[in-house]
């Protein structure tokens, strides 16, 4: 049995749902887990591709799980023997983050010491008996000092039009509307992360010099920054309407979808500005990152 | 009208080439050719349709290279949308010239000055204080009493237009000649509307068909709402399968 830190033989919630996974039951779905999503990691892309490279090179397992959770503390017990890769999570953690951990059937993963709301990203694999390293806590990792790992920041890049005029971000592209200091709402989740202005950045109510713009239905998309009457943007999150009628001003680039995947209730939030190209130059150098920085323990 | 000064194309983010159109130019035909004929566009892209215009999403695997592949296709893939989408607006209205003077439609193509032959589907809706939140704005916007807002509702046929929002919404559009209601959307969205709330933004009506997030005006409930699945969706035995250009009307009856 791993000695993890934090790590305890049985010790499950009382109050559980089950969560079926990989077709079995294999962990069961504490209440503190406030969102449990299977299948992909919407809000990290780059959290998706780092954890499935991880584990492929770990288990060379065709069959395997992605977890997208929003959780307050839980204890998740596994039934089965699973390679589990974790794609960081809120506050100071006493396990290896984006690194694969073998887990033996009773055998408890305690995120008690996550106090409030915050997103991880889990990858689970069935362990194979013939793996060779399979007493071995971390078989391949991603190097420490690899910039992969989620930084936070609180500065989303958002696209602007190039000189050449190739492309226009919104229907009516409005940057001065984001030159403001925002705040995360609590008001924000899958659908929609809503801003709200910090205190003392001016009222954001009737501040609007687009107030009652209505257009015709558009499509929206991940990252898509809408305008609503009010003067408060909502960046549309993975879970988004597919279209919208308000005005739409913007997208957050795709590099900066790491950053929005990890910004929390009452965080503040600013915008800066980048072109396609940029973001397409730096989208190729962190894919040329991944492929270098994990690496065997 | 010269397609090529109707549509218009920008890339809105790395991977997303977003079309518009002028309005009323995209057609029933045009959108169906549209969205059953990705396969046809380079990369095969996702597709997203609005009310006057198109998403096209290519969607990149977490292969090595995948990116740099990229970069240098994307300048390829919107010279190739843009000749596609002419190629097709001009064999549309070719068809509807050919149509106009007395020729037969080819099989799958429905004239647009045609009207709908689809029955009129009847949706049973309640329209109590309880659910109708936004009644009393809507009657003091147009300077009318509630009773009158739910009338002019009523007595609308209403036309299918597209599919959109959220998986199960249908935007409809009032027909020609119906009574106006004026219903600006709201100046932020609300958090949650219920499952089966009746409402009404801009010029359009339709019905969330699950709990979630929107701007529109909630005027009344679908019947039967909120016995729906677990995950708050609504239940499939009265869920409307859309048919752009199938007609609906709005009966009252029991919550």
């Amino acid at each position: 049995m791993n000695q993890l830190p934090g790590n305890r033989p049985g010790g499950a919630s009382s109050s559980t749902k089950s969560a079926h996974i990989l077709g079995g039951k294999v962990i069961k779905k504490p209440a503190s887990m406030i969102g449990l999503q299977q299948g992909q990691m919407a809000w990290d892309p780059f959290a998706d591709a780092i954890l499935r490279q991880i584990l492929r090179a770990t288990t060379s397992a065709p069959a395997s799980d992605l977890f997208e959770c929003t959780l307050k503390g839980p204890v998740l017990t596994f039934h089965d023997s699973m390679w589990v890769a974790l794609g960081g999570a809120e506050g100071s953690l006493s396990w290896p983050l984006w690194e694969a951990l073998a887990f033996s059937p009773g055998e408890t993963l305690d995120l008690s010491v996550i106090k409030k709301s915050c997103r991880i990203y889990l990858m689970l694999a069935y362990r194979e008996k013939e793996y060779p390293g399979k007493n071995t806590l971390a078989a391949w990792r991603l190097k420490p000092e690899s910039r992969l790992r989620a930084n936070k920041s609180h500065v989303l890049e958002i696209l602007t039009p190039e000189s050449d005029g190739e492309i226009t971000p919104g229907t009516n592209h409005e940057p001065q509307e984001l030159r403001h200091n925002f705040i995360m709402s609590p008001a924000s989740d899958r659908r929609g992360m809503r801003l709200s202005r910090a205190s003392g950045d001016g009222n954001s109510l009737g501040d609007n010099q687009h107030g009652g713009a209505e257009i015709a239905p558009e499509p929206l998309s991940y990252g898509c920054i809408q305008l609503p009457p009010s003067g408060q943007p909502i960046i549309m999150g993975p879970a988004s309407p597919k279209t919208g009628g308000y005005l739409r001003i913007g997208k957050v680039a795709r590099p900066s979808l790491r950053h929005l995947a990890w910004l929390l209730p009452g965080d503040p939030v600013t915008f800066a500005t980048t072109t396609r190209r940029s973001s397409i130059e730096q989208m190729i150098s962190l894919e040329e990152a991944l492929a270098r920085d994990i690496v065997p323990c | 009208m010269k397609p090529k000064n109707s549509a218009s194309q920008k890339w809105i983010s790395e991977t997303e080439l977003f079309v518009s159109f002028a309005p009323s130019m995209l057609t029933p035909n045009l959108r169906r050719k549209i969205h059953e004929a990705n396969a046809e566009i380079p990369g095969s892209p996702e597709i997203c349709l609005g009310a006057d215009s198109v998403l096209f999403r290519w969607r990149l695997e977490h292969e090595p290279g995948a990116w740099r592949q990229w970069s240098g296709q994307s300048v390829g893939l919107s010279s190739a949308c843009r000749e596609i989408l002419h190629q097709w607006i001009e064999a549309f209205e070719a068809i509807e010239a050919d149509v106009a003077r007395g020729e037969s439609a080819p099989a799958g193509f429905k004239p647009s000055q045609e009207p709908p032959e689809h029955a009129i589907k009847q949706l049973s809706a309640a329209y109590p204080d309880a659910a109708a939140w936004d009644l009393g704005r809507l009657a003091s916007i147009n300077d009318l009493t509630p009773e009158e807002v739910i009338r002019r509702h009523l007595a609308t046929t209403y036309v299918v237009a597209f599919e959109g929002f959220v998986d199960g919404f249908a935007y409809l559009e009032p027909l020609p000649g119906s009574p106006t209601i004026k219903a600006p959307r709201h100046e932020s969205p609300r958090p949650k509307v219920p499952a089966g709330a009746v409402a009404l933004g801009g010029p359009y009506c339709g019905v969330y068909p699950t709990t979630g997030p929107g701007g529109w005006n909630i005027i009344g409930t679908i019947k039967g709402a909120g016995n729906g699945s677990k995950d708050g969706s609504v239940a499939d035995d009265w869920y409307p399968s859309w048919q752009p250009g199938c007609l609906v009307q709005f009966c009252e009856g029991l919550p």
